[in-house]
């Protein structure tokens, strides 16, 4: 972050849930609903005034209850995006809305994130003893150590103790604590294994699903992307903008949803979207591919050509 | 594997020692053979009759400098902690204070100590001020570092559940800074032993401490004497990095899951 980014730590006021009603801007980019629980509007960023704008999203909302992953190459401003509805960040220009979420989101991170030496019932107890202080109540906590899968003996483990999947699960329960309404994932599965990534992936669309949360996921696997979510958003575009905003719509999320054809078929789709958003051609299918992979009839100069518009770091994403 | 493991913790005693022992083979036999006055030179072995026949008033100087040495160890560490805490609150604190910070490093020890005895005391209070202006550095810059790279994930959460600047302070920042504090503290520690004895250089007799010892061996050319207090003035700085060590490392692997080295387990 450059030295005079804009935190909300400098200016704390625009930290709160903005609870003013909308006058719309909701569900699908550019459709109007009353039903937003995330509205963002005329949005603009820039680290700071002599660097240009990352983000320039005109309109994009997220209704109640609704699991949207927000797609888009390395660089291109996701991880700011969901910072900024956050609150760690603030606008350049334009409004971020949080209507009918109380309480602080509930965060995961790319690294699991956890204090080395707090136990994992102390890691997930954090959110509860900063702030205000809340008490949380045993049988509660036990729950949700079973709902996120992490087996009761093990809570009075610290993090290096733990396998990598085994803390992304205290990482997840730590975020869902203080029965948030608003979850952000920002990558959370991208050091992970492919049969534990799939595993969380199921796992946490469960958990969005029982507790009725509004999650926006930042990600740059496809399949992770329409595995999980509600609606893909694709960022594409230097600033970034919304270039696609594609419903997903699948019943059943468990494992074999991988293999039906409606699944590939979504994925290819937003591949193709994808490709439009960073000025590519595709000549193929590309299911399972992850964004910055070189997509057929790319020459790598003509990747790094793309994904480094203002001198970022070519991207060197994990397939996913 | 265990006895591969023994031999190399033997090896790892041993290979010192047979160093130590053949150092003092040739020291002996160097001025033994080339006649080398006792005055300028003497054998080890004079040195070691020395040590014996000082034993305990090298062992009442080594307790007053061991002192000394604590109390402006325990200075350097309450006020670079508290140093720190400002540096690691402000960046504009830092820029106007770090300086001065470095400055505190680079003035030499040995032309400052005549100043600070005579402004502050002829004794105890004197020679701690300079152990602490000796090793108050180490435990400022450390203790800052750790404090500033708390990893920033991290500081995020912390914002997103409204933490205060004390909580975060309190439950991430100071526990985080830690085993950098230890660090800065095992280098303060021989440090201030250091300047313990450089203080007692410029007291006079109001002390007895090995730097007064020291002062007096050498007006009085009691060579053989002079090593041997310089010998346990070395061997004090050493069980005072030793000590820290083990206790720093203690309470990191107790309380804190970590070492000094910064891994986790």
């Amino acid at each position: 972050m450059g030295e005079h980014s804009r935190t909300s730590q400098e200016q704390p006021k625009a930290l709160h849930a903005d609870q003013t009603p909308l006058e719309g801007a909701g569900g699908p980019t550019g459709e109007r609903s009353d039903h937003s629980a995330i509205a963002v509007e005329q949005l603009t960023f820039a680290y700071n005034d002599r660097l240009p704008h990352v983000l320039s999203v005109e309109q994009l909302g997220v209704s109640s209850g609704e699991l949207v992953s927000v797609l888009g190459a390395s660089g291109c401003g996701k991880s700011t995006l969901l910072r900024l509805v956050a609150g760690l960040l603030l606008p350049t220009t334009g409004r971020i809305h949080r209507r009918g979420l109380a309480g602080n989101p509930g965060m995961v991170f790319q690294s699991p994130t956890l204090i080395p030496w707090r136990s994992a019932r102390d890691n997930v107890l954090l959110p509860s003893e900063l702030g205000q202080g809340r008490t949380i109540d045993e049988r509660r906590l036990a729950e949700l150590f079973d709902m996120v899968g992490f087996a009761q003996q093990d809570t009075q483990k610290r993090p290096g103790e733990l396998s990598g999947g085994m803390q992304m699960r205290v990482s997840i329960a730590r975020a869902l604590v203080l029965e948030p309404q608003l979850l952000l994932l920002d990558e959370p599965f991208a050091a992970l294994d492919d049969l534990l990534r799939m595993q969380l992936e199921e796992d946490v669309r469960q958990i969005h699903s029982q507790r009725g949360l509004t999650t926006l996921l930042v990600t740059h696997n496809i399949n992770e992307a329409v595995f999980m979510s509600d609606r893909v958003v694709v960022l594409g575009g230097t600033p970034s903008g919304v270039a696609a905003d594609i419903p997903i719509d699948l019943s059943e999320r468990d494992q074999s949803l991988r293999s039906a054809p409606a699944f590939h078929a979504l994925v290819e789709k937003v591949t193709q979207s994808l490709y439009r958003a960073n000025g590519m051609e595709s000549d193929g299918p590309a299911d399972s591919r992850s964004v910055g992979e070189k997509p057929p009839g790319k020459t790598s100069e003509e990747m790094l050509s793309d994904k480094t518009p203002s001198g970022g770091t070519p991207s060197n994403d994990r397939t996913g | 594997m265990t006895s591969v493991r023994f031999r190399q913790q033997l090896l790892q005693i041993a290979a010192p020692l047979v160093v130590t022992v053949l150092v003092l083979i040739v020291w002996h036999l160097a001025v033994t053979l080339a006649e080398v006055p006792p005055i300028v030179i003497p054998s080890p072995v004079a040195v070691g009759q020395a040590l014996v026949e000082n034993s305990s008033r090298l062992w009442s100087a080594s307790v007053e400098t061991a002192k000394a040495a604590m109390a402006g160890l325990a200075l350097s560490i309450g006020l670079g902690v508290l140093c720190a805490f400002a540096f690691s609150q402000s960046s504009l604190i830092r820029s106007a204070f770090y300086p001065y910070a470095i400055l505190l490093q680079t003035v030499p020890i040995i032309a400052v100590a005549p100043i600070v005895v005579i402004a502050v005391e002829r004794g105890f209070y004197g020679v701690s001020l300079i152990a602490a202006i000796i090793s108050i550095f180490p435990v400022i810059t450390s203790t800052t570092t750790g404090l500033l790279q708390v990893d920033p994930q991290l500081l995020e959460l912390f914002r997103l559940n409204t933490a205060s600047r004390w909580q975060t302070l309190w439950k991430l920042q100071l526990p985080h800074a830690l085993p950098y504090l230890i660090s800065g503290i095992r280098i303060a520690g021989g440090a201030s032993i250091v300047g313990a004895i450089v203080g007692e250089f410029f007291v006079g007799s109001s002390l007895t401490g090995l730097g007064v010892m020291i002062e007096r061996k050498r007006s009085g050319f009691d060579t053989d004497e002079l090593y041997a207090t310089v010998f346990v003035s070395t061997l004090l700085g050493v069980i005072m990095f030793a000590l820290v060590t083990v206790i720093g490392e203690w309470i990191l692997r107790r309380f804190f899951a970590m070492s000094m080295s910064g891994r986790t387990r």
